[in-house]
């Protein structure tokens, strides 16, 4: 292995390792969780829906169906750094929602179930169903 | 002047400068155009001043294509003709109704927006409607509540409409048609045939008959068609004895492009805190006489390559005791009169006290699509006859995987601008969800618009008309109405099939003038 492959393979290795735990603690962490709530949609769909919102998308894009891809796409790397730094969850559903806006702004949508969903709350909504599976 | 044409001795000649066939909405708007001129106006209605069973059975038919609705109540045959059970919404077409649009085959229309404006005016004198004036800045000034949603106006805009009283053409006019010392009513007058010279260039006359039994010819210098475009299509195609294709059907384009408005519940837009939008309740306008639909703009419209369409907003609670139009219209024409006054008298009664205070969070988007002009949308003629002789009518209705996708393109877009704006979210009804499948919903109606039989065009091979409205290879038959119509626009015929009549009138002025010189027939 020559110094350039090490150097890059290090990067990837502690990369890989922040995502995972940052994952990992997502995953556990309740608040964290709250990430994964669109919350618009939250006013006029139960839980159920949801998740079956989260499912139908995971049909429609098998590959995102890993919770570091879906997270990956939710925040910035930048924003994510943030958040697992400052736990700071107002901010993180402020930035999610900025995005939403700009999904629907930039034609970045996606239909599922008929519903005409940006594709960060769609991925939200995908995300909420891999948390609760 | 009235006449009954069963009471006139039977082969009778009856003459005059115009004939105009058909005393519906146009064929009044006309005659009544031409009152007080120094020329003497056939007007020809095949029924009489009611509506009944034996006349409107001569317009059954079969549909051979999209369910559709029954063809012997869709349009009434009798002086006042359709507007009898009109619902009275009025807007005009659109600046791009008349382009030619690269992706939508046969598209384009021989004149501007900017030649039938003018007309706008007359056309809603006729109507009775507020305004011809339709900008949503206009009506803003007049009443500060009507609050648009926050949309991109690059996107969506707001298409304003009014409602007609509505306007029966029958009782209304059939003072003024009557007292009108140079206009010559014939009810039951049904015109059975267009005769020409050998060379098929001119009319020279039109036969009508009555159950009666009795036969008239009808001679004049210029004949005007309106009888609305089934009718006008079929009786150009029966009328074969010189051309045996029919007249002005050359290039076998009579009939072809029948169009109407695909008329259906496509989705649910949901708004959880939505509060003032009294601009587009459907309600107010017994109040208000004016409402907004939510319609894609010129540019949106071309860089999603879809066709014109608009759609309004329904609160959830009164879509869920209404049945799918399609399912409801009966075969009885009489029937139909008496479901639109009823509904008629419902609307004034749809009152949900104050807007403001009105709470309803979820609503359906009812959505008015433009069809795309489809040569294979057809009317042709049976072989069974009616029972004066005439063959009967068949229709194709005929439909693309266009006009479905412009249905659903309209949607996300709404879906996309209440997103943007974070004040909701669209779901799209079931039959829409799949974007791959071309099949259409059985609770898909038309408007009861018929439009584009006689379509116009640049040149023959193109339309039956030219840009006057006058029948290709004809020096004297004109078409009055909406089957003059190349493409169908998002709005409802009516305004604009009475600004082209009065368009064609202007022209016809002309032409008499120019024509007849001093060989008019004396009033």
């Amino acid at each position: 292995m020559n110094r350039r492959s090490f150097i890059v393979g290090s990067i990837l290795s502690v990369m890989g390792a922040g995502v995972f735990s940052f994952v990992h603690w997502i995953r556990n962490s309740g608040t964290a969780r709250a990430l994964a709530q669109p919350r618009f949609l939250s006013q006029l769909c139960d839980s159920g829906t949801i998740q079956s919102l989260g499912r139908a998308y995971l049909k429609l894009k098998p590959d995102e169906k890993k919770d570091d891809v879906l997270l990956n796409d939710l925040l910035t790397e930048k924003n994510r750094k943030d958040f697992f730094e400052t736990h700071d969850i107002i901010k993180a559903e402020s930035q999610i929602e900025k995005k939403i806006q700009c999904d629907f702004a930039t034609d970045n949508i996606v239909v599922v179930q008929g519903w005409v969903l940006s594709i960060t709350e769609a991925r939200q909504c995908a995300f909420f169903s891999l948390l609760n599976t | 002047m009235h006449r009954d044409a069963a009471k006139v001795e039977s082969h009778s000649v009856i003459e005059g400068d115009i004939c105009i066939v058909g005393a519906g909405m146009a064929g009044i708007a006309m005659a009544l155009d031409w009152i007080n001129t120094p020329y003497k106006v056939i007007l020809l209605e095949g029924g009489g001043f009611e509506v009944d069973h034996k006349m409107q059975d001569l317009y059954r038919g079969k549909n051979v294509g999209q369910r559709y609705y029954p063809l012997q109540s869709l349009r009434l045959h009798y002086f006042g003709g359709t507007s009898g059970h009109w619902a009275g919404f009025c807007s005009p077409l659109d600046p791009i109704d008349f382009k030619k649009r690269e992706w939508v085959d046969h598209s384009g229309w021989p004149i501007r927006y900017e030649d039938l404006l003018p007309y706008y005016e007359q056309a809603a004198k006729m109507v009775e409607i507020n305004s011809s004036n339709f900008d949503f800045e206009y009506w803003k000034k007049k009443d500060p509540e009507l609050v648009p949603l926050p949309v991109d106006e690059k996107v969506l805009w707001n298409k304003m409409w009014q409602f007609s009283p509505p306007t029966r053409f029958g009782p209304r006019y059939k003072d003024a048609i009557l007292k009108a010392e140079n206009i010559f009513l014939y009810t039951y007058a049904n015109v059975v045939n267009v005769e020409t010279d050998d060379s098929v260039s001119t009319v020279k006359e039109v036969h009508i008959k009555n159950f009666a039994g009795k036969e008239h010819r009808v001679k004049a210098k210029c004949f005007v068609m309106a009888c609305c475009a089934i009718q006008n299509a079929r009786m150009l195609l029966a009328s074969n004895r010189q051309a045996p294709k029919g007249i002005g059907n050359d290039h076998d384009l009579v009939g072809r492009f029948f169009m109407d408005h695909l008329e259906v519940m496509t989705s649910s837009l949901f708004m959880p805190s939505a509060r003032q939008i009294k601009l587009y309740y459907p309600w107010v306008y017994a109040h208000t006489k004016v409402r907004a639909e939510l319609a894609m703009t010129e540019s949106k419209q071309e860089f999603l390559k879809t066709l014109n369409g608009t759609a309004s907003l329904m609160p959830k609670e009164i879509t869920l005791s209404k049945q799918p139009n399609i399912d409801t219209f009966s075969d009885d024409a009489e029937e139909t009169l008496e479901m639109w006054e009823k509904m008629n008298k419902q609307r004034d009664k749809e009152y949900f006290g104050r807007s403001e205070n009105y709470e309803c969070r979820e609503f359906e988007l009812f959505t008015r699509m433009e069809q795309s002009p489809n040569p294979s949308s057809r009317i042709q003629l049976d072989n069974e006859l009616d029972e004066l002789g005439v063959p009967r009518a068949i229709l194709n209705w005929r439909l693309s995987s266009l006009d479905k996708k412009s249905i659903r393109l309209l949607q996300e877009v709404i879906g996309e601008e209440v997103g943007r704006a974070e004040i909701g979210r669209v779901r799209l009804m079931e039959w829409l969800q799949d974007e791959t499948n071309n099949d259409w919903t059985p609770i898909l109606g038309g408007g009861w618009h018929n439009m584009g039989t006689t379509r116009m065009a640049d040149n023959p091979k193109q339309g039956v008309v030219d840009a006057n409205c006058k029948v290709f290879g004809l020096t004297n038959l004109y078409m009055a109405g909406s089957s003059c119509f190349p493409t169908s626009g998002a709005a409802n015929p009516t305004l604009s099939l009475l600004a082209l009549t009065f368009r064609l009138s202007d022209h016809l002025k002309k032409w008499v003038m120019k024509n007849l010189g001093d060989s008019r027939n004396i009033v």
